[in-house]
């Protein structure tokens, strides 16, 4: 383990300094050089890296996430099993964590070596963010061998400083609150100067536009004519506003911006300054013609400096904003681990755990900036192309957050879903019952991690595309209904097999819960419920079609009947289907086990408490967007006048779907549980799939951008059914009847593989959107502003694609297999002496 | 297509599904069986071709067009279909020991004569005659050259590169054309509009139809069918500057990201100038009583 950590400071070592080194090897930006190694497509060299080590840095990330809540849940539920869980998970880790950095660092190497303007042109705008990235590194490298290493050592639950502990830990809370509070108060309106900027920019235009005719005229007149006017104008300007603004033009646009009295002529002598400079610097033989076109980009430059100038203002509003919050969130920090040293050497571990996640998720951000930027790119004059903005106008572009969204919960999922497929391979490979027991505990784990995270992701993954489109329309045209468009089916049958291997995971381990006989025969039923969703989820709107079979159809391009299921609302109502049964199948699963429920009477003021905050967020959250889409004015979302009522039967539903969550409270609190969520499930899944399908159509005939609207309140009900249910479900199984244990390890192998094919399928699958994601570029390196001209810049034919994603999941597989085999060595050779690690899993299973 | 015929090819499915369930009711192999050939009649029809004898889909389909014989499922999506109740089957199966025992016991009782599934006496053919023979023919009918033709994956809307930034200058017209115009906004756009429905009954109307729903006198000449602008799919979901370049572009103009090709779109750029085009939107979005598509702004 040693040379383990070794190796990987090494690594980071030589990863750091070449992230450093980006702006200095870069060559100049107007040159775009490209370069290429042993023949191969640079591109394709690239792709193949930067996957790689996105998976890897998935898997690292993902990871630790949920080895810090199961380390909590050992510590606060007082079981050794999660304790050792975390611990096992963490090792994964640690052998992981240096793939992750050499990959890293091939990345950074190619990316220089291969599109060195490129980089130059990245590095421009974001180097800030590089050394910002580096010292994150550290942080993370050290807090994760700190906390992999002093696991042992840091086991010991006695207070350090039992005097220090309460006041640190008020300090705690008082700090936190106030850094909820200072990330809810806003320092000041950032839309303000963004629409000031635009103003302005208008206000140029409609000057310039006045002159335009002016200029040409001018300009006819001759170039000697020209000069002499020249003089008068600028006595004329000069007796209106102060010198400076003729002289130095540019800086005006910020006085407009800022909201100067005087912005209007401000603005205007902008333009005069222009038209100054456009006359003066004319050269000799210029024609009229010319010298109108000049003027004409001299002002869109002016615009766009003052748009830019808005951009950064606002842009330094919001970096103050999170100044002030991040400098806060250090002095939690320090307070939290003043407090958990007090605690004792177990809760200094468990902070050491929350500080790896923090830096991983910083980390993390900040890679998503990067090519977020390259999606989105901000700070651009968008007339000269040339960057202008702040680095964190570069990072906060429009794109950054709807990816940390995204790329955290899949991260989560993937950490699951391999950790599980890890826990299969053991599980296969077991000699004896109580490696068994362990791994398929773990297995199980991982698929339960897996699946929780799956079930937000698909709503995340509908506001990044949303993000996208708003943000250019190319692109969100290329992604849904152009070339990307096939791609989006391999994805549903991907996450199709996701959701059915999961949960056919789930119905094959019922078995080995004693007492699961009820609820094994409603299985065909989910099946049947879950295959047709998932029929309607991969039938696209656009079957492929041959000569023939179009012929049948009349000529028509789309089926007459199969065409509706390639729609928006067929999907949407489909994939909530999906995710509310395989809920409902693991609220099964969980049930499986117990003999009768504790009524709710029974219960403690704990329970009363669960259900009544429980009650109150959800009616919030369905209550407020019902209002939200009761206020939306027709005419900002482009609704023809009159189309209101298919707004208020959304809200409507809306309503019902609140009637229904009362009923199922009001029905547990009178200890008819089970009955309020069979009320609340059935009704919520006939009002997202039923109602809300069939009127996400009528929406699409008379107010078809609402339709997005729906897919929000189809997602707000299906969220409320989860967190009602989920929490009736904690009150009933509070102190149930057990008929009997789980009886882990009595898995048959089938379920082991089951998880492998799930774990397969999520590994293509970030492949897969991580193509789609930087693909959708097309010949761009920074979306709009830097094309990328060199030989590899096109989009590649799917069969392309699909070879290259299926090569990466290839190597990605013999890698992990690889970096696990190597992290067992040490635990291989640690349990010969005495088989503790055997004996501990014994322990622990009885 | 009417209400009647619809409900009762649905009850004659369901009825059928019934029994056939009820029959197969004595062991999970002759379930999972029955729920197979329940599918292939779904999606198949109980007699393929005739008009009575076609439940489901290709009946529902037949009824829905107007068309005289039922529409069977397209193969690509018939073989997605079928392949998605296979594993259904097999996944509901194994998801017991006891239920996998079951269907899998009959299966090597038949391999070791131990009878059960069927007779002994069909035992000998149907290993040694039947199967050999149907794996036979399917080897053979894999090594046919294809005679059905090539499955074509078109792109709804193409990748095409525009300008972002497009917003119909005759749609928003600023202070400076008004001026020169004359008139106030609404009348200036009616005119162009008028100008625009001219424009497209000479050049567009031909295939697209004098109410922009793609039925116009050349449509049926062409394989793929011209686009229908009244339907939500098409126009309105694009925005003006796709429309725009799709028109100047047409279909030969499409970049090899927009392949496969598919389109007898001519390409009008040189015939039609940018503000004719301009007009020619203007006229078709009116025609199919749509809006262009607007970017949502998400702060």
């Amino acid at each position: 383990m040693n040379r383990t950590t070794a190796r990987s400071t090494a690594l980071l070592t030589v990863a750091l300094a070449l992230l450093l080194a980006v702006p200095a090897l870069a060559a100049p930006r107007n040159a775009a050089v490209y370069r290429s190694v042993g023949g191969l497509d640079s591109r394709t060299v690239v792709w193949v890296v930067a996957e790689l080590h996105l998976m890897f840095a998935a898997f690292v990330l993902g990871v630790p996430i949920f080895a810090a809540i199961l380390e909590l849940v050992g510590v606060r539920g007082g079981d050794a099993r999660y304790d050792r869980l975390a611990h096992e998970l963490t090792r994964l880790l640690s052998a992981a964590f240096s793939t992750t950095a050499a990959l890293g660092g091939t990345l950074a190497f190619v990316l220089v070596g291969l599109y060195p303007s490129f980089m130059q042109a990245l590095g421009e705008a974001v180097h800030q963010s590089f050394y910002v990235y580096a010292a994150l590194f550290f942080a993370e490298a050290f807090t994760l061998y700190l906390y992999y290493y002093g696991w042992e050592r840091m086991q010991s639950r006695t207070p350090n400083a039992p005097a220090l502990r309460r006041p640190a830990w008020g300090l705690t809370l008082a700090l936190a609150f106030l850094v909820i509070a200072l990330m809810l108060f806003h320092g000041g309106d950032t839309r303000q100067p963004r629409a000031a900027g635009a103003a302005a920019a208008a206000r140029i235009g409609a000057i310039a536009n006045g002159m335009d005719e002016l200029v040409r005229a001018e300009a006819a007149k001759g170039r000697a004519r020209a000069q002499t006017d020249v003089k008068n104008w600028r006595k004329r300007i000069e007796t209106q506003v102060d010198r400076v603004a003729v002289d130095r033009p540019e800086g005006l646009h910020a006085q407009a911006v800022a909201g100067d009295e005087k912005a209007v002529s401000r603005a205007g002598a902008v333009v005069l300054g222009v038209v100054l400079d456009t006359l003066r610097n004319a050269p000799k033989n210029a024609s009229a013609e010319r010298i109108a076109a000049r003027f004409k980009h001299q002002v869109a430059v002016a615009q766009g400096a003052a748009k830019l100038e808005g951009d950064n203002r606002a842009s330094a509003i919001s970096a103050a904003h999170w100044t002030v919050v991040g400098a806060g969130g250090l002095a939690l920090l320090v307070a939290l681990a003043v407090a958990s040293w007090a605690s004792g050497p177990k809760s200094l571990h468990l902070f050491l755990g929350l500080t790896l996640n923090l830096a991983g998720i910083a980390l993390m951000m900040i890679a998503n900036a990067w090519t977020t930027f390259m999606m989105s790119p901000a700070g651009y004059n968008e007339a000269t192309l040339e960057f202008g903005g702040t680095t964190w106008t570069a990072i906060a572009n429009p794109l950054w957050q709807p990816l940390n969204l995204h790329r955290l919960l899949a991260n989560i999922v993937f950490g699951g879903f391999v950790s599980a497929a890890y826990a299969a391979v053991r599980f296969l490979g077991a000699k004896t019952d109580e490696e068994r027991a362990h791994y398929d505990w773990m297995g199980y784990v991982g698929n339960f991690v897996g699946i929780l995270a799956m079930i937000p992701l698909p709503f995340a993954g509908y506001l990044l595309g949303r993000e996208i489109y708003s943000n250019s329309p190319i692109m969100g045209n290329n992604m849904m209904g152009g070339a990307f468009s096939w791609a989006f089916i391999f994805q549903a049958v991907l996450i199709g097999m996701l959701f059915l291997g999961a949960n056919y995971y789930l119905w094959i381990g019922m078995e080995r819960i004693p007492g699961s006989e009820r609820y094994r025969r409603f299985i065909p039923w989910y099946a049947v419920i879950l295959l047709i969703s998932f029929a309607v989820w991969v039938t696209p709107h656009n079957l492929p079609l041959s000569a023939e079979e179009r012929a049948l159809m009349g000529g028509a391009q789309y089926h007459p009947l199969l065409k509706y299921l390639g729609l928006m609302p067929a999907k949407n109502a489909v994939v909530n289907l999906i995710i509310l049964t395989t809920f409902f199948c693991f609220l099964m699963y969980r049930r499986a086990g117990c003999g009768t429920l504790r009524p709710f009477s029974a219960q403690g003021k704990k329970a009363k408490l669960l259900l009544g905050a429980s009650l109150l967020f959800v009616l919030m959250l369905l209550g407020w967007y019902g209002w939200v889409i009761l206020r939306i004015d027709l005419a900002d979302i482009s609704v023809p006048a009159g189309k209101r009522w298919v707004l208020s039967w959304a809200a409507g539903s809306l309503g019902l779907e609140m009637v229904l969550a009362t009923v199922a409270a009001w029905l547990t609190a009178r200890d008819r549980g089970k009955v309020g969520q069979g009320i609340y499930f059935a009704g919520t899944a006939l009002l997202v799939a039923g109602f809300l399908g069939v009127w996400g159509f009528v929406t699409m005939v008379h107010a078809n951008p609402f339709l997005r609207n729906i897919a929000v309140c189809q997602v707000l009900m299906v969220l409320s059914a989860m967190i009602l249910c989920g929490a009736i479900d904690l009150i009933l199984l509070n102190g149930a009847e057990q008929v009997a244990g789980i009886r882990w390890g009595q898995m048959p192998a089938r379920s082991q593989y089951a998880l492998l094919v799930v774990t397969v399928a999520v590994v293509q699958l970030m492949g897969l959107m991580g193509f789609i994601r930087s693909a959708l570029r097309e010949d761009w390196h920074l979306y709009g502003v830097l094309r990328d001209t060199s030989q590899g810049a096109g989009t590649p034919s799917l069969a392309h694609m699909s070879w290259v994603v299926a090569l990466i999941s290839l190597v990605f597989f013999a890698l992990l297999a690889f970096v696990f085999w190597l992290g067992g060595l040490s635990e291989a050779h640690a349990r010969r002496p005495d088989d503790r690690s055997g004996r501990s899993a014994q322990e622990a299973v009885a | 297509m009417s209400t009647v015929p619809l409900v009762l090819y649905v009850l004659g499915f369901a009825v059928l599904c019934g029994a056939v369930m009820r029959a197969a009711r004595r062991s999970v192999l002759w379930r999972a069986l029955a729920v197979l050939a329940l599918g292939l009649v779904f999606l198949l029809g109980v007699f393929p071709g005739f008009r009575l004898g076609s439940l489901v889909i290709p009946g529902i389909a037949m009824l829905s067009t107007g068309s005289h014989l039922p529409l069977p499922v397209p193969r690509f999506a018939f073989w997605t279909y079928v392949v998605l109740i296979a594993t259904g089957v097999l996944l509901v199966v194994s998801a017991s020991q006891q239920t996998l025992d079951e269907f899998i016991d009959p299966l090597l009782g038949l391999l070791r004569g131990e009878g059960g599934l069927v007779a002994n006496r069909i035992r000998g053919p149907l290993l040694f005659g039947v199967i050999p023979l149907l794996s036979a023919a399917l080897v053979f009918r894999a090594y046919l050259p294809p005679s059905a033709p090539p499955l074509v994956g078109r792109q709804a809307h193409p990748s095409i590169g525009y300008d972002e930034a497009f917003r119909n200058p005759l749609r928003e017209p600023g202070a400076e054309r008004l001026r020169q115009y004359g008139g106030p906004r609404e009348t200036f756009v009616e005119a162009m509009t008028h100008e625009g429905r001219h424009l497209y009954a000479k050049n567009c109307s031909p295939c697209h139809g004098g109410k922009a729903d793609g039925t116009g006198p050349m449509a049926r000449a062409l394989r793929l069918p011209p686009a229908n602008f009244t339907d939500p799919g098409t126009i309105a979901t694009l925005v003006e500057g796709y429309a725009f370049k799709r028109v100047q572009e047409g279909g030969i103009g499409l970049p090899p990201a927009g392949t496969p090709w598919d389109s007898a779109m001519p390409r009008w750029r040189g015939d039609l100038s940018d503000s004719q085009i301009e007009k020619i939107l203007l006229a078709e979005y009116d025609l199919a009583g749509v809006k262009p598509r607007v970017p949502e702004r998400l702060e």
